[in-house]
């Protein structure tokens, strides 16, 4: 976490940038930047401390309208590349961002095993259920039997339970939560920065254009039972498996080390001392070579 | 000397010499087979002597015929030889295997419960028959492991090398399992030695020990010397993937990264161990994976990222035969169009190709300072053979060597910040996250110059220009990258890459000695192929000879679309290296 006081403090309006969205008048979308904007704000972070890293698609577009540092990179590696910005970088504040196609299709190889390393990561996965910026086909979360541009006879796939497969992962925060109300889920975005672990949002944003689905969603969308426990796993997994897709709210909560803490303590486990000279590799070629016998002092020079 | 076959030891036209000497070990994976390649080549490097190293093994981690060549000279050894001088055979399949590589006079050391070979196709050979009980000895004296440094034992006392570099070089490789041990085997090696001293046996070259006192110079494989340049280059995080022939290199930058308080990471894949070194690029920490072919195929649409991105990164390409899974403890150097184009749109790349171990070390630093310097991927093309051989660099070259630094973006200069600026060399200095007002969006997708999307025709065409002008100027500065012997003005001239240097060179020189006009010349930056040194020297020679191990003639391709002269492919992909004599006879034969 970095959110070092700045000497002024920053509002929701300086985290956005000069750029518009490319996307379509009542995306969900809009709703998620704005709630982006808000957390950020609520925690003070400095924009040059910042990254968001995504994939390929409309959502993934999203570091153009955010005042940080982005890397728009290719279809679903965003959570790799954002691994390796933290791994190299701790003290920087990293989020990954994308949809559903990025993460839990082409991408979805990455999810388990960012989730069982617990880098400190934020990852935002805005859930239209379909392939918008490909003009409307089945994505992984469509619901069985929708008829689509790729399923003109219906769907026969069922959907992936995101937020069951990443709390079995390992994730540390799994939450699920609405573009609809900005103001809810900012609240719930900065929970996950604040995490210190890996955390995954699932957050439902509807596309107006391929898979209008607000209108139920509106309707349908509701806090997690009162009593919902987040630190009981199996209760969690049951309530990720019973549930409609519908109930918003932080599922699982667990602390445990991060990747990056998991690296720092390496570190110190590694055995022997640095090159004296970084500028002379012989003092490495023992333990590179892996024999002893193999290294032959070099008569030293007369000097 | 009961053993010899149909010949007197004065009729056989050549003895072993103590100057130039070959010997393959070869038996069941499991018999200790590498252990002995491993001894012999740290006696001979006691002795002061050049090594040149190739072995093979079974995909299999047991069972399976495998086999170590060593050859030996006093000075740098170019290449694996042709055929071997003795031939050490742990069982009879070695024997059947082998025996074609023996050259006519040359020692058959085999256990002494195998036979002579049964087919000696085309023709009799003259040949020293010489078993020795290799296996009794061992059992006998209760160390049946030991089969291999009796092996040694006989191979020790046949070849003249000293017993006090073999026994110490013994001594060494088994400390580590302890005194009992170790004096089990110096008690096998020794009685095997009396072995064979005590047997009828051909005259016992005097193996000539190079100049000094004790070795100089560090020896160790080129994947060694990969994992050190990487260092020195100034490589702080690594993410990788477990794939032969890369694993050693993984396995030993895991031991090392940490140490210098670098950061390493296994992969769950390529396509992830690219993404994470990318990530750590982009934060301003340079980054490296390494890899073989098929996880080379899946790094594919990061690499075209970096390169639109623009982002430094060394991506290690240990080649071995393909396509697809291939076969994968075999060599070949069949990527270089992949290395090169593989991806879509046009982002050819940066690919540096090591000849030598000590290259393997040197363009390892160079591959980082190209990257940093150009802000671009770079491939650093390894092979299996190169990978996995022993070679020694001199003691100096480990700190010779100067590191580069991308150019960073001055805070407070050039402001707005744009991060992809279009400059005359085409680098645009570059903000690291944590500098003040600059952040800015790195982008696979084509960009203005601030890093917004932008799919004008206009800008499509400068950022492309941007692009190719690095690499364009990057080729009319690369005659270091080139290595020249022979005349300047011979007809002839052959062209190598990689570990195809050492045969080819070797070849040219025979040729030449026997007033053959003709020369060598060696890319070691293969792409953009020098301009200078190397393209105009391909472009004045009458005929050109590109010696390359896959099976199109990948590079002799490329000098076709760069040059108006007869490029004459001498390829072969059959998964070893090539000999010199193999080289010559290939040329010969377009020769005539």
């Amino acid at each position: 976490m970095s959110t070092t006081a700045a000497p002024v403090s920053l509002t929701a309006k300086d985290y956005k940038t000069d750029l518009h969205p490319i996307w379509c008048p009542g995306c969900g979308d809009f709703g998620v930047l704005n709630a982006i904007h808000r957390a950020l704000a609520a925690l003070q972070v400095l924009p040059e401390e910042l990254v968001l890293v995504s994939g390929i698609g409309c959502s993934s577009r999203a570091p153009h309208f955010v005042n940080a540092y982005g890397f728009h990179t290719v279809h679903g590696r965003a959570l790799p590349i954002a691994t390796g910005v933290k791994q190299a970088r701790p003290e920087l504040e990293v989020i990954a961002i994308g949809g559903d196609g990025d993460f839990f299709a082409i991408g979805m190889g990455h999810l388990p095993h960012a989730a069982r390393r617990n880098p400190d990561i934020t990852c935002i996965i805005m859930d239209n259920e379909i392939y918008g910026l490909t003009k409307g086909q089945a994505s992984p979360t469509s619901s069985l039997r929708l008829v689509t541009g790729s399923t003109p006879y219906e769907l026969v796939d069922q959907p992936v339970n995101p937020i069951a497969l990443s709390i079995v992962s390992g994730a540390t925060f799994v939450a699920r939560g609405y573009s609809g109300k900005p103001k809810e889920l900012a609240d719930l975005i900065q929970l996950g920065i604040e995490h210190k672990g890996f955390s995954v949002l699932q957050i439902i944003s509807p596309c107006v254009t391929f898979h209008n689905i607000f209108e139920a969603t509106k309707a349908g969308v509701r806090p997690l039972p009162e009593g919902h426990d987040p630190s009981d796993k199996a209760g969690a997994i049951k309530a990720a498996i019973e549930g409609n897709g519908m109930e918003v709210g932080i599922f699982y909560r667990e602390q445990r080390p991060t990747l990056e803490d998991g690296i720092a303590s390496q570190k110190l486990r590694a055995q022997g001392a640095p090159p004296a000279r970084r500028s002379d590799m012989s003092a490495l070629v023992p333990s590179v070579v892996r024999d002893d016998a193999f290294v032959v002092k070099p008569r030293m020079p007369s000097k | 000397m009961p053993e010899i076959q149909q010949a007197q030891v004065a009729e056989i036209s050549r003895l072993i010499q103590g100057e130039d000497i070959r010997v393959r070990i070869s038996g069941e994976s499991g018999e200790g087979v590498i252990t002995a390649g491993d001894i012999l080549l740290k006696t001979l490097h006691k002795m002061r002597r050049g090594v040149f190293t190739y072995e093979t093994y079974p995909a299999e981690v047991r069972g399976g015929h495998c086999w170590y060549q060593v050859r030996t000279i006093v000075g740098e050894v170019l290449s694996a030889g042709d055929a071997v001088d003795v031939l050490v055979a742990f069982n009879q399949e070695g024997i059947e295997e082998h025996f074609h590589a023996l050259r006519e006079g040359g020692f058959l050391l085999r256990d002494a419960s195998t036979h002579p070979p049964l087919d000696e196709a085309p023709g009799p050979k003259q040949y020293f028959d010489i078993p020795i009980g290799m296996g009794q000895i061992s059992v006998d004296l209760g160390s049946p492991k030991s089969k291999n440094v009796a092996a040694l034992g006989a191979l020790s006392a046949a070849i003249g090398m000293p017993r006090a570099n073999i026994e110490s070089a013994i001594s060494e490789v088994f400390q580590r399992k302890g005194e009992k041990v170790v004096n089990q085997n110096l008690e096998v090696l020794r009685a095997a030695r009396r072995s064979y001293e005590e047997i009828e046996h051909p005259p016992v070259p005097d193996l000539r020990a190079g100049e000094g006192e004790e070795p100089t110079g560090y020896l160790m494989t080129g994947n060694d010397a990969v994992v050190l340049g990487a260092i020195a280059g100034g490589c702080r995080f690594f993410a990788g993937y477990p794939i032969t022939p890369a694993s050693p290199i993984l396995e030993a930058i895991a031991r090392e990264l940490p140490k210098v308080a670098g950061t390493f990471v296994q992969a769950e894949d390529e396509i992830a161990a690219l993404g994470l070194a990318l990530g750590a690029s982009y934060a301003g920490v340079k980054s490296m994976t390494a890899t073989s072919g098929p996880g080379f195929s899946l790094m594919t649409e990061e690499l075209g990222l970096a390169t639109a991105a623009e982002l430094p990164v060394v991506v290690v390409n240990a080649q071995r035969a393909g396509p697809s899974t291939g076969m994968p403890t075999k060599n070949e150097q069949g990527d270089l169009n992949a290395m090169i184009y593989s991806g879509h749109g046009d982002a050819a790349r940066i690919v540096l190709a090591p000849t030598t171990v000590e290259d393997a070390f040197s363009l390892t630093v160079e591959a980082f300072n190209l990257a940093e310097r150009c802000q671009s991927p770079v491939v650093l093309a390894m092979d299996l053979s190169l990978s996995q051989r022993w070679g020694t660099i001199p003691p100096g070259r480990l700190k010779d060597f100067q590191t580069e630094n991308r150019k960073v973006w001055d805070e407070g200069k050039d402001e707005p910040y744009r991060r992809y600026r279009l400059t005359e060399d085409g680098v645009s200095p570059i903000a690291v996250p944590g500098q003040k007002a600059g952040q800015y969006v790195a982008e696979g997708i084509e960009h203005d110059e601030a890093g917004a999307p932008c799919y004008t025709p206009a800008m499509h065409t400068a950022m492309m220009d941007k692009r190719y002008r690095k690499l364009d100027l990057l080729s009319q500065s690369a005659d270091k990258y080139v290595e020249r012997w022979g005349s300047k003005t011979a007809a002839d001239l052959v062209v190598a890459w990689g570990s195809a240097r050492g045969p080819a060179l070797e070849a040219v020189q025979r040729m030449a000695h026997k007033d053959i006009d003709i020369a060598v010349a060696i890319p070691k930056l293969l792409y953009p192929l020098p301009r200078g040194a190397f393209l105009k020297a391909v472009s004045e020679a009458a005929r050109v000879f590109v010696v390359e191990v896959n099976y199109t003639g990948q590079l002799a391709g490329l000098l076709r679309r760069e040059v108006q002269r007869p490029i004459l492919s001498i390829a072969k992909a059959d998964g070893q290296v090539f000999t010199a004599s193999e080289v010559i006879s290939r040329i010969e034969k377009v020769m005539e």
